[in-house]
């Protein structure tokens, strides 16, 4: 995983309705739920991925969090459960909002492109 | 009599086991076989571009890019890493997909090649094509074909690559 240090250290963010809909279609392509499934007790962040309904889920995420280097080791460690070429489709994802947000959205987006 | 049934019982057993063993490629089963086994294929062609996409550029010399705002850059090295990566993958792709053909063709059954159209979106945006509207495709696949972009690289977000002019 190549991250440029302190660089993936992201705040909790209002998702925009991009962002909810590039989830909405990575889901589609490889279910987050399942992959994310053990990390998401650990880093309630990443219940972005899934949605707030999500049962393995202890608590609702925190309004402000932030992801470390180390959470974002332990994404790219999840997600190498993905087939190669869902994995692929997922980066693409990834890169398509990356483009467009702003802020920590942007931050975020590319952190989740970097690591897949 | 006994023995001059046995040559028709001999014929008719050899042709039920050649029944047997011989895999007719129009059916079912071999077309489905054929399309686990491309994709099989295709999936460890991907491993091995995904492999080579771990080099790491760090400068590019090219006169127009360099002449691209920042943000243009980045959307055109995509493109550029779009391209010189399904042209690792094209002839595995291209055999996973006719064998796909094949199996919806005569089956019927749209399963694989539903999941095959989700595969193969591009994810390119509006935002994304206006941001290239005024670009000539041409450019981008010069760039496609410099040594340092010839094999599939991934380019990093926020990690700047040097885009210098070309020391001629």
């Amino acid at each position: 995983l190549k991250l440029k240090s302190q660089y993936c250290e992201v705040k909790a963010f209002n998702p925009s309705p991009r962002t909810k809909e590039a989830i909405k279609e990575m889901n589609r392509i490889s279910d987050m739920s399942t992959i994310l499934q053990r990390m998401l007790m650990f880093t309630p962040f990443f219940q972005i991925f899934v949605g707030p309904s999500h049962k393995a889920l202890p608590s609702a995420a925190p309004s402000s969090y932030q992801l470390s280097v180390q959470d974002w080791i332990l994404f790219a460690d999840s997600i190498r459960a993905v087939g190669l070429i869902e994995r692929r489709q997922l980066e693409k994802i990834a890169f398509s909002v990356a483009n467009t947000a702003r802020g920590d959205e942007r931050k975020f987006w590319e952190c989740v492109y970097n690591a897949l | 009599m006994h023995y001059k049934l046995s040559p028709l019982i001999f014929v008719l057993l050899t042709i039920s086991v050649n029944a047997q063993s011989l895999s007719w490629p129009y059916d079912h089963k071999s077309l489905l076989k054929e399309l686990k086994s491309t994709y099989s294929q295709l999936e460890i062609k991907h491993g091995f571009c995904q492999d080579l996409r771990k080099r790491e550029i760090t400068q590019i010399e090219n006169n127009w890019l360099y002449a691209q705002p920042k943000k243009k850059q980045e959307l055109i090295l995509h493109v550029v890493s779009s391209i010189v990566y399904e042209r690792c993958t094209e002839a595995e792709e291209a055999q996973y997909t006719m064998a796909l053909m094949n199996y919806t063709s005569e089956t019927g059954d749209k399963t694989f090649l539903n999941e095959w159209l989700l595969l193969n979106k591009s994810y390119y945006t509006k935002e994304m094509f206006d941001e290239l509207a005024d670009i000539d495709p041409a450019d981008i696949l010069k760039l496609a074909e410099l040594p340092v972009l010839y094999y599939p690289f991934k380019l990093l977000l926020g990690v700047d690559i040097t885009i210098t002019k070309e020391n001629n």
